[in-house]
């Protein structure tokens, strides 16, 4: 014969589901605390606003007339600057030298 | 050697001829060429192509030489230079001349991928719906080519287009603060550059240039603020350098690998200079 009758069982399954419950509840708590709460993350930075892209190498190479390493004031690096000054034609041609 | 200058194509040209005769030749042809190849003139022949609903149209001498020197323009660039684009010209705003050109809030429309052909048998034009032309950079070039051709003057430029018959000829380029970024020897041949940072203008929250990529139909997003070419003649060397600024980063490689290109240089958007070692530079 069992120790413990019907009733007895019954009053064992539920302290032990209220001792679950307050555990769970205790852990909750206990969680709570280091819980990571859902953030947004930063921007992310594209190394090509900070690292300027360079053209392709030719293939008979390329000549460098003039390097900048940082972009000057008013240019951005990765699309063309709504700040760019207008500036005179980029091929105004100069006197013409010889010959004639 | 005469010296002279005159307002055409919404760009200031200039002529060096042996006569003061030259310049006013010169002035003449280009009114010549404007006044059948403007989209801003309500009565020029490209006006009356880009309004007719037809789609076969009968060209003028004139006109199909333009056209035709527009078609091998779109194959020397594989597509990257297409006269086509004109209705995503107008629609992002360039729509009158450029000093009228504001502000707009959005592109007006959808635009569709150009759709011409040339048809040498009976000299006729073939578009589809909805495709719109605009000549300006290749009428220009053009211009220069046949007034130094036709032995008009000796060398002429018009905004940043110059050809020359003059071994002589060396010209400055520069940047876009108008500071020297290389002295080059054109010599007999012609030399072009496009830049997207003098018209420009806003739609939206985003600063368009003129600058029409057919793959797009929108205005060009590149590295490069100005490509220069030198070529055998301006409307190559126009036309190279617009491809240049549309490629951005592998325009020059494409450059130095392009036969009918002797050389290339371009403004870097931190203000660097590139060049193909082809640049015959002057000191």
């Amino acid at each position: 014969m069992s120790r413990f009758g019907d009733a007895r069982w019954q009053r064992v399954a539920a302290w032990s589901g209220a001792a679950l419950a307050w555990g769970s509840t205790i852990t909750a708590v206990v969680l709570e605390p280091v819980r990571v709460a859902p953030t947004t993350p930063p921007p992310q930075v594209e190394e090509a606003t900070t690292q300027a892209p360079l053209p392709a190498q030719p293939e008979s190479g390329l000549l460098v007339l003039r390097y900048r390493s940082e972009a000057p004031e008013g240019i951005q690096t990765v699309a063309p600057s709504p700040a760019a000054p207008a500036a005179p034609a980029p091929a105004a041609p100069q006197p013409i030298s010889s010959g004639s | 050697m005469t010296r002279g200058s005159f307002e055409a194509m919404g760009t200031t040209v200039e002529t060096w001829s042996e006569t003061a005769d030259g310049t006013a030749a010169v002035a003449r042809w280009f009114e010549e060429v404007e006044s059948r190849c403007s989209r801003f003139r309500p009565d020029s022949e490209l006006s009356a192509i880009n309004h007719t609903s037809s789609t076969d149209i009968s060209l003028s001498g004139l006109m199909w030489e333009v056209l035709s020197a527009a078609d091998e323009a779109r194959t020397l660039t594989e597509g990257l230079v297409d006269i086509g684009v004109g209705s995503a010209v107008a629609g992002w705003g360039y729509d009158r001349t450029f000093g009228e050109v504001t502000d707009i809030a959005s592109p007006g429309g959808h635009f569709s991928a150009p759709g011409w052909t040339l048809c040498p048998k009976d000299r006729t034009l073939r578009r589809s719906p909805g495709t719109s032309l605009d000549l300006g950079g290749i009428a220009k070039g053009w211009a220069c080519d046949r007034a130094v051709e036709k032995g008009l003057a000796g060398t002429v430029s018009a905004g940043g287009d110059l050809r020359s018959a003059d071994p002589g000829t060396v010209t400055t380029v520069l940047d876009n603060r108008g500071a020297t970024a290389a002295r080059v020897h054109v010599g007999v041949g012609a030399l072009a550059t496009s830049s997207i940072t003098r018209r420009r203008w806003r739609v939206g929250d985003r600063e368009v240039s003129h600058l029409v990529d057919p793959r797009t139909m929108a205005p060009v997003e590149t590295p490069v603020l100005s490509a220069t070419v030198a070529a055998r003649t301006a409307v190559e060397a126009e036309i190279g350098a617009k491809a240049v600024l549309i490629k951005g980063v592998d325009g020059l490689a494409w450059a130095d690998r392009t036969e009918w290109i002797r050389s290339a240089l371009v403004l870097w958007h931190d203000g660097s200079v590139f060049a193909t070692t082809g640049l015959e530079l002057v000191a």
